[in-house]
């Protein structure tokens, strides 16, 4: 194995035998957890794995931790483990946070004297000083993570495999525990992660896919999790719209006796598919059947995993409200080289009177007294009406952006300057100054 | 990097030698792991390690009362208060580290099943436990012997090798236990009977020279006989040594052994089944 590889899994399988139940193979009480798999991971790399349930994420990681044996094929780890499968794993609720800390680093392998070294880093992180005395059952929920992940992140580990244990702390924990793992990150430490929250995977270098017990996919490319993600969309029987769309069915909406949605439409012109190098039209088509109330309208563009991307509204535009009742259509034109190589969904949201708006940014005591959320009535709602994917696409070039590694929810084509730069121009500010 | 250690995982359980090292090395979780054990014990207690000593001083007045008392029960020339005291001794020492070691594995299945560490560990750890239980009852011994002028024997200094035997022989009987039970517990539940059942085979509320001469060698068939009695001929001047104690010692060698080798096998099994 070369020096430079941090785990390398060779031929693995791990078959668990059935108490009672069904099999897999066949013919006997036999499941094939994971059936062959192999690959490496290097030093200093993170690594997402994903997968559905049941395909064998888990018990992968459980191998790795060597806390299960497989049943054949070999693992070779370099360096030390820290299996942090259940965050609160090993601590004693009777006993102290200081007692928990030297408990824990030796149920790791550490030795006491190791465990001195850092336990003030440990504690200062904890941020629970005060409180490290006390039995761990009378913390709070919060105070006990910190502890837990503080122990773990300080102990000297080389290959850190974490499964969904960042779900369930509060936002404060998981900001620090996001630098603090990046921090681990920078000083070459391997991390490997399950989680089914993909945006919490989208930094990793390193992706693979396990589907029934077998790596499917292997790649640099956090692709792969967008790609996994719209297939699971499409198993669950929403299409994703790769060409022009138009919708006149909106009974899974919920109605209004003002307003009656007629179609929504997505397209760009004489396009096959959508690419991002052209403009994309949006257009809905209402009926208004009163007369009383104002209506606007705002789009919210989100990701498939329900990140806004972004927000638009005919609020901005003036003079773009309808009045009186009957037939309209908004139309929202996208720009070309402005959506990335992403899916997306739409939701639609009507205003109705927006005139308080207008009143309520010049009396600022009714925003006051009634609250910002009360001046706007949002009176209908399509909720994810639109699922669509963007084709990469650049006129003239054949860049293929799309293997670049590159997050964000929009790739817009901004300006950009490239100029020369002559050595003189730059030169002055290194001169030291003149001395006599 | 700190520690350039390459783990190696496989299929094939580990050697005993490379187990042993592996339990070596986690040393200190031993004593991490009693230490927990005996604060939570008598965690919210305020007679605290204070009860350790009640167990074995109920049990010295009930036995000394019925057998000595009201069934005149003897014991070669010993007074009958010490002569239980120290059968209990051993006893005690030996079926504290069978309860416990058996419950051992899977009171940590929690975390057996999240990290990795030697599960021999764990019983490991309760024998120290059964250490702390026994220098109390030591204590209880000390005024005895004051109170029935018994002098102490210079074979004192073997207390160490009886000892080693008779964890030894706890550890055989867990090791064996667990291996054979991680998947169906049916012999968890047996133990406790076949316990009940072994303190009557021991020496220790009866003498030994109930039986024949020629016969007392059925005792030693069961190790735990010559470790019990090898406490008194530790203790006692007057106590005669057995040259029976030998091969029933190395018995229970072979059987710590056969439970060290079958507790190994499973070792990575615990995890699956726990």
């Amino acid at each position: 194995m070369s020096r430079d590889i941090a785990i390398s899994v060779e031929n693995l399988s791990k078959c668990f035998v059935l108490q009672n139940g069904f099999s897999t193979d066949g013919n006997s009480n036999n499941l094939w957890a994971l059936s062959n798999i192999s690959f490496q991971i290097k030093k200093g790399e993170s690594v997402g794995i994903i997968g559905p349930n049941g395909s064998g994420k888990s018990t992968l990681l459980k191998i790795l931790a060597g806390i299960t044996k497989p049943t054949s094929g070999t693992v070779k780890v370099q360096g030390k483990v820290a299996s942090i499968l259940d965050i609160g794993a090993g601590f004693h609720p009777d006993l102290s946070g200081h007692e928990n800390i030297f408990l824990i680093g030796s149920i790791h392998g550490f030795s006491n004297s190791e465990i001195e070294n850092y336990y003030c880093e440990i504690v200062a992180f904890s941020g629970i000083e005060p409180f490290i005395f006390e039995p761990v059952k009378n913390y709070s929920n919060g105070m006990f993570l910190r502890l837990a992940f503080s122990i773990m992140a300080h102990l000297d580990f080389d290959v850190y495999l974490f499964d969904e244990v960042f779900s369930v702390g509060d936002a404060q924990f998981e900001q620090q525990s996001k630098q603090k793992l990046q921090e681990l990150v920078n000083t070459g430490k391997t991390t490997v992660f399950v989680s089914h929250n993909m945006a919490e995977l989208s930094h990793q270098s390193l992706f693979v896919l396990l589907e029934k017990g077998k790596v499917s996919r292997i790649e640099n490319s956090s692709k792969l999790l967008t790609e996994y993600l719209e297939r699971n969309i499409q198993k669950s029987g929403e299409t994703i719209h790769t060409g022009n769309i138009l919708l006149t069915n909106f009974s899974m909406f919920p109605t209004s006796d003002s307003l009656k949605v007629k179609q929504v439409e997505l397209l760009q012109e004489n396009s096959g598919r959508f690419s991002t190098n052209k403009d994309t039209r949006f257009k809905i088509l209402f009926e208004k059947v009163n007369d009383s109330d104002w209506v606007d309208i705002a789009l919210v563009i989100t990701d498939i995993q329900g990140g806004v991307v972004l927000t638009t509204t005919s609020l901005t535009v003036e003079n773009l409200s309808c009045n009186s009742e009957g037939l309209y259509m908004y139309e929202c034109i996208f720009p070309e080289n402005f959506f990335s190589y992403h899916a997306y969904r739409i939701s639609v949201l009507f205003i109705t009177d927006a005139q308080k708006l207008y009143s309520a940014a010049s009396e600022s005591i009714s925003v006051s007294e009634q609250g910002v959320s009360n001046v706007l009535n949002t009176a209908f709602y399509l909720q994810n009406v639109i699922t669509f994917k963007m084709n990469f696409e650049l006129s003239g070039t054949s860049v293929k952006l799309e293997n670049l590694n590159l997050g964000g929810g929009l790739l817009p084509f901004l300006k950009w300057e490239l100029s020369p730069i002559q050595l003189s121009q730059v030169l002055p500010l290194n001169k030291k100054l003149p001395c006599n | 990097m700190s520690n350039e250690i390459q783990t190696i995982i496989t299929a094939e359980p580990d050697t005993q030698l490379t187990y042993l090292k592996k339990i070596w090395k986690y040393r200190s979780l031993i004593s991490v792991f009693a230490k927990r054990d005996l604060k939570v014990k008598y965690a919210q207690t305020a007679l605290g390690l204070g009860w350790t000593i009640a167990q074995p001083l109920t049990g010295l007045f009930i036995f000394t009362f019925f057998f000595s008392y009201v069934l005149h029960w003897e014991a070669d020339g010993l007074p009958y208060a010490l002569y239980i005291l120290t059968g209990l001794l051993g006893w005690n020492f030996f079926s504290y580290i069978v309860f416990q070691g058996m419950g051992s594995v899977q009171e940590s299945a929690n975390v057996i099943k999240k990290i990795y560490f030697p599960k021999a560990v764990l019983p490991l750890s309760k024998v120290l436990v059964a250490l702390v239980e026994l220098s109390v009852t030591f204590l209880l011994l000390i005024p005895l012997l004051i109170w029935y002028e018994q002098p102490l024997s210079w074979r004192i200094i073997f207390i160490p090798i009886i000892l080693l035997f008779n964890t030894l022989m706890g550890l055989a009987v867990v090791f064996i236990t667990a291996a054979l039970s991680y998947k169906k517990r049916d012999l968890t539940h047996l133990v406790p009977f076949l316990m009940y059942f072994g303190i009557w085979v021991t020496p220790v509320f009866f003498a030994k020279n109930i039986l024949p001469q020629n016969l007392q060698f059925i005792w030693y068939l069961n190790p735990m006989a010559a470790v019990v009695e090898g406490w008194r001929w530790c203790l006692f001047s007057n106590w005669n040594f057995d040259i029976l104690f030998l091969p029933a010692l190395l018995g229970s060698l072979v059987l710590f052994w056969l439970g060290f080798y079958l507790f190994n096998l499973v070792e990575n099994k615990f995890s699956d089944f726990a």
